[in-house]
């Protein structure tokens, strides 16, 4: 059945309404944040982080960067490495006929000194249960989620370097784990393996960077809501990207600060998670992302400048939707499609089959959803 | 021909194909046989069916299309567009004869290639043993082709066989090959004028 358009007429225009309403609430908070915004950055730094620190909300924490302050690119921008991870999954459903869990994680590397075109490679994992047999009771799509970060890390550590220039590696996504620890050893132990995997690139002095596009984070927000705790209406709903858009010219990142967290003190202090933002955009027109990295790299000027650059050169290659390039063909090449899932079933059915085991057939639900939609004669 | 040293170049494998033509995919980062020219795709049990490159097309995705609009794309960018990204080009093929047991014809090959066959561009050699066996029937495949710029396919064609058939001593193939053009046209002046002008550009190409 198509949507009941009557019906929603009214709806649609209320929608409009309250978005107006809001906008002209939004626009007074964000004035009153700007202010607050300068003000606190001429705070002292330790001050704030104290306030925050003792809140234990989620939150930004200044560093010793002048936040108020915007950052250009480095001038020059010499050749480095640039590797891009990135996973998809098969999550196993009850309707299948056969419910698997896969993990597919693809890696491409990019010299900027060359013109060669990128190496990649793919990993393809079918989940195994803990006696190294395949998983045929149904993971939760978190548990298969943490696995796909932790997959992430290894393809990056699996890379040998041919060369000796920088590396830096992107991931799309968070470098802190929104999964998170959660109850249970398989949780524990998927954690462990990526806290471990981050430690590795740390030893090999990758520049590690989370690139997050269209961040809805609001960690500034909260952090002047708890330094000006009796200014503090709407400033915990205000988007960072909204409060940076108009301050950070294009091109240029904001200070970069350190991320408090509830799950903060699950990484070690050289892994800890840090952030800037970065106005990806060439024109007036902000396009502001924001960029996680570990402590190494926050601690370390010259690779946030090879980082900076690097992501900015990234973006370019995209145009007018800017976008790091690496990071979109690492996706391209790890995503899973419907028909290929369907041609792994089929093949898994086969051996099943030919190994003289009986093949479930699939939910009638799922049948039902699959039979042919009535067509023209 | 099994001497000539390009008639084993590969250029592509079969992607579909029916009794008449064929389309084949190759990767856009190698030489792909220009319009116009002759390849054989071996059928297996003695059997190679011949086409002339009727077609080259290359297609795009999104983010090519968002690609263009960028100043300046690295040389790594076009390179990973054209090596690693799965978009092949592809090469319509239009069949003109089969060799079958050692004997040429200019028929129809007796059935298509099937998926991933091989598709060979043609040597000098190849090019002169086609198109010097019988007596040029193959070229109404090109003259009665629907949907194709015959006049130009047909010009392409005369022009690598007049070269090969010109080099291996047959100075006479190229006016043997116009002659039978105008016999096969010669009730369709509309048609045969267009064919006329195209060869006479050929001609002129050859030092004929």
């Amino acid at each position: 059945m198509p949507l009941n358009y009557l019906g929603l007429q009214p709806q649609i225009q209320q929608y409009a309404q309250n978005a107006n309403q809001s906008q002209a609430h939004f626009r007074q908070v964000l004035e009153n944040a700007r202010e607050l915004f300068k003000t606190c950055a001429s705070q002292p730094y330790d001050e704030i982080r104290k306030r925050c620190q003792g809140s234990g909300k989620r939150c930004a924490l200044p560093l010793g960067e002048a936040f108020d302050q915007s950052y250009p690119p480095p001038a020059e921008h010499q050749p480095c490495m640039v590797l891009a991870a990135d996973g998809s999954q098969i999550i196993s459903s009850p309707h299948d006929a056969i419910p698997i869990s896969l993990i597919n994680t693809s890696l491409i590397c990019m010299n900027t000194g060359s013109s060669d075109a990128p190496q990649i490679s793919i990993t393809s994992e079918i989940l195994s249960e803990d006696r190294g047999g395949i998983e045929f009771n149904l993971l939760s799509e978190d548990l298969i989620s943490l696995r796909r970060d932790v997959a992430e890390l290894r393809i990056l550590n699996d890379w040998t370097a041919p060369n000796d220039l920088p590396v830096a590696a992107l991931r799309d996504g968070p470098l802190e784990l929104y999964h998170e620890p959660r109850q249970g050893d398989q949780f524990e132990r998927e954690f462990k393996n990526y806290i471990d995997g981050l430690a590795a690139l740390a030893a090999r002095d990758f520049t590690l960077a989370g690139y997050i596009d269209r961040t809805r984070a609001g960690l500034l927000g909260q952090m002047l809501a708890i330094y000006f705790e009796e200014r503090s209406d709407g400033l915990a709903e205000l988007r960072d990207t909204t409060l940076l858009a108009g301050i950070l010219p294009a091109g240029q990142r904001s200070a970069i600060f350190a991320l408090q967290s509830s799950s903060s003190d699950n990484y070690p202090e050289a892994l800890r998670i840090h952030f800037f933002y970065l106005n990806v955009s060439t024109n007036d027109n902000d396009y502001i992302v924001r960029v996680e990295i570990p402590a190494w790299v926050a601690e370390d000027t010259d690779k946030v400048n090879r980082l900076h650059a690097l992501l900015l050169a990234q973006c370019r290659i995209m145009g007018g939707r800017p976008y790091p390039y690496l990071l979109h063909r690492a996706h391209e090449t790890a995503v899973v499609h419907f028909d290929e899932k369907a041609q792994l079933q089929d093949a898994l059915a086969q051996e099943l089959q030919r190994q003289g085991l009986d093949v479930p057939q699939p939910s009638n639900k799922l049948a039902a959803k699959g039979l042919q939609k009535r067509t023209r004669m | 021909m099994a001497n000539d040293p390009q008639v084993n170049v590969q250029v592509g494998r079969l992607l579909r194909a029916n009794t008449r033509a064929c389309v084949a995919g190759c990767l856009p980062s190698q030489n792909f046989p220009p319009f116009g020219s002759l390849v054989s795709i071996d059928l297996g049990q003695e059997i190679s069916a011949y086409g002339l490159v009727s077609d080259i097309h290359i297609d795009d995705d999104g983010l090519v299309r968002q690609l263009v609009t960028t100043p300046n794309i690295s040389e790594t960018v076009i390179q990973d567009n054209r090596v690693n990204r799965n978009v092949p080009v592809e090469l319509s093929v239009l069949f003109v004869g089969h060799r079958s047991a050692g004997v040429i014809s200019h028929r129809l090959p007796p059935r298509p290639p099937l998926s991933l066959d091989r598709v060979r561009a043609c040597g000098e050699g190849d090019v002169c043993a086609f198109t010097s066996a019988g007596s040029l029937g193959y070229l109404r495949f090109i003259l009665e082709a629907q949907d194709l710029p015959a006049a130009d396919l047909l010009a392409a064609h005369l022009l690598q066989a007049g070269r090969a058939q010109r080099d291996h001593g047959d100075e006479q193939w190229f006016a043997r090959a116009i002659d039978k053009v105008i016999t096969q046209l010669r009730d369709d002046y509309v048609r045969l004028m267009p064919v006329l002008e195209a060869l006479a550009d050929v001609q002129r190409e050859l030092g004929i």
